[in-house]
């Protein structure tokens, strides 16, 4: 057995799955080459080591908080939407929720007029093409959403309403910032995983408001 | 090759949790979560974050992408929690869907990898001193297909074939990646 050859069977002989005839070929090799021989003990420390790393590391920050709102984001559609909030409905939902957070946001604004037009806050062509989908149940879906928010207006003290609109505006500059991202970078899944997180984190925020003001 | 009347590493790993008292309170906790019970399912959670956060930080190589993912595994099992039938214990349940949730994330980026794109890794300036600090530096800097398929078999007990199909690749292209991460890893560590 050669060098290169005994290299190329060696993780298969650290692990124990090389074949007796050839691992005894390897051994005859390693016994009498010294650069084979280092080779092996140090494929042995690497695997002891390995075997050392800690089976659980705890996050540096706590994460729960997060979990929680996206909980908060699925459970409040799921009721209203009445269809399966994953793979490429949960991007179409959180494309539709983008919509709505729009109206949310205008009908926060008040007026009838702003609630017409686009709101200023939210650019909605800002929404990656690929989280866009079609949805019949949809249209019907962001009507009651934003019934549920008109219901629920005169409950909400100004503040509140304030401190909604500073939010919105947080969440929508990272949503473009994101979306531009995206376009740039179509197959990162990361940047599609963030813009997911992103608007759920928005439908919690909504979800949040209907229920703080008794409406939810 | 498998080696005969042996068990992997994982799947002895699976029999101890199965079979430790946590499992049992897993599986309480885990039948009041399906049934809506919020507080029973962040139980759980303290109890498998940090094994699921230390799968997503050495599978992605980064602590930014490993929160995301280790947020995105656990809203996953909220959603699925009704598939979960208690046939396993909740944490292997838990970690296998932890894997698809992250592999199913990198899959597109390992894809767009040359197959031979394999550097040995820099040592991480700012390493911590103490050599499993290095070793995870280490393991971080290797190139995302070596990394992945080192952390499952070396780390987390996969084998081959399961590698394989989880990445869509073939056996023998896991089989090379583990042997240039290894061969990485060991330069890494010697020099």
């Amino acid at each position: 057995m050669t060098c290169q050859e005994v290299l190329e069977c060696l993780d298969d002989y650290v692990d124990g799955q090389l074949p007796e005839d050839d691992a005894r070929e390897l051994r005859e090799h390693v016994e009498s080459c010294c650069t084979c021989r280092e080779e092996e003990a140090a494929a042995r420390v690497l695997a002891s080591h390995v075997a050392g790393l800690p089976k659980s590391v705890p996050p540096a920050r706590e994460l729960w908080p997060g979990i929680a709102v996206r909980l908060d984001a699925l459970e409040a559609p799921r009721r209203a939407w009445k269809f399966r909030v994953n793979g490429l409905a949960l991007l179409t939902a959180a494309a539709t929720l983008a919509v709505i957070a729009a109206g949310a946001y205008s009908f926060l604004e008040g007026g009838a007029a702003r609630r017409d037009g686009p709101a200023p806050g939210i650019v909605l062509s800002s929404t990656p093409a690929a989280c866009l989908g079609s949805d019949a149940g949809l249209e019907q879906a962001q009507a009651e959403q934003l019934a549920a928010l008109r219901d629920c207006e005169k409950a909400l003290a100004p503040q509140t309403i304030r401190i909604v609109r500073e939010n919105l505006d947080i969440l929508d500059a990272a949503s473009r910032t994101l979306c531009s991202a995206i376009e740039e970078d179509p197959a990162n899944p990361h940047l599609m995983l963030r813009w997911m997180a992103l608007q759920q984190r928005k439908i919690g925020m909504l979800a949040a408001v209907v229920r703080l003001s008794g409406a939810g | 090759m498998e080696r005969a009347g042996e068990s992997s590493v994982r799947e002895l790993a699976e029999r101890e949790m199965a079979v430790s008292g946590s499992a049992l309170e897993d599986a309480v906790l885990a039948e009041r979560a399906k049934a809506g019970d919020r507080a029973a399912f962040e139980q759980l959670y303290r109890g498998h974050a940090g094994r699921a956060y230390a799968l997503c930080l050495r599978l992605a190589g980064n602590a930014h992408d490993a929160e995301d993912l280790l947020q995105e595994a656990f809203v996953r099992a909220w959603q699925k929690l009704h598939t979960f039938r208690g046939d396993s214990a909740f944490g292997t349940w838990f970690h296998r869907l932890s894997v698809n949730v992250v592999i199913g994330a990198l899959r597109a980026k390992l894809r767009m990898r040359p197959a031979d794109y394999v550097e040995c890794p820099g040592r991480a300036a700012s390493a911590s001193p103490g050599l499993r600090l290095d070793l995870e530096a280490a393991i971080a800097q290797l190139p995302d297909g070596a990394r992945i398929v080192f952390v499952l078999h070396d780390v987390e007990g996969y084998r081959h074939p399961e590698i394989a199909a989880l990445l869509g690749i073939a056996v023998g292209t896991s089989k090379v990646q583990l042997h240039r991460a290894r061969h990485a890893l060991r330069k890494e560590l010697g020099s």
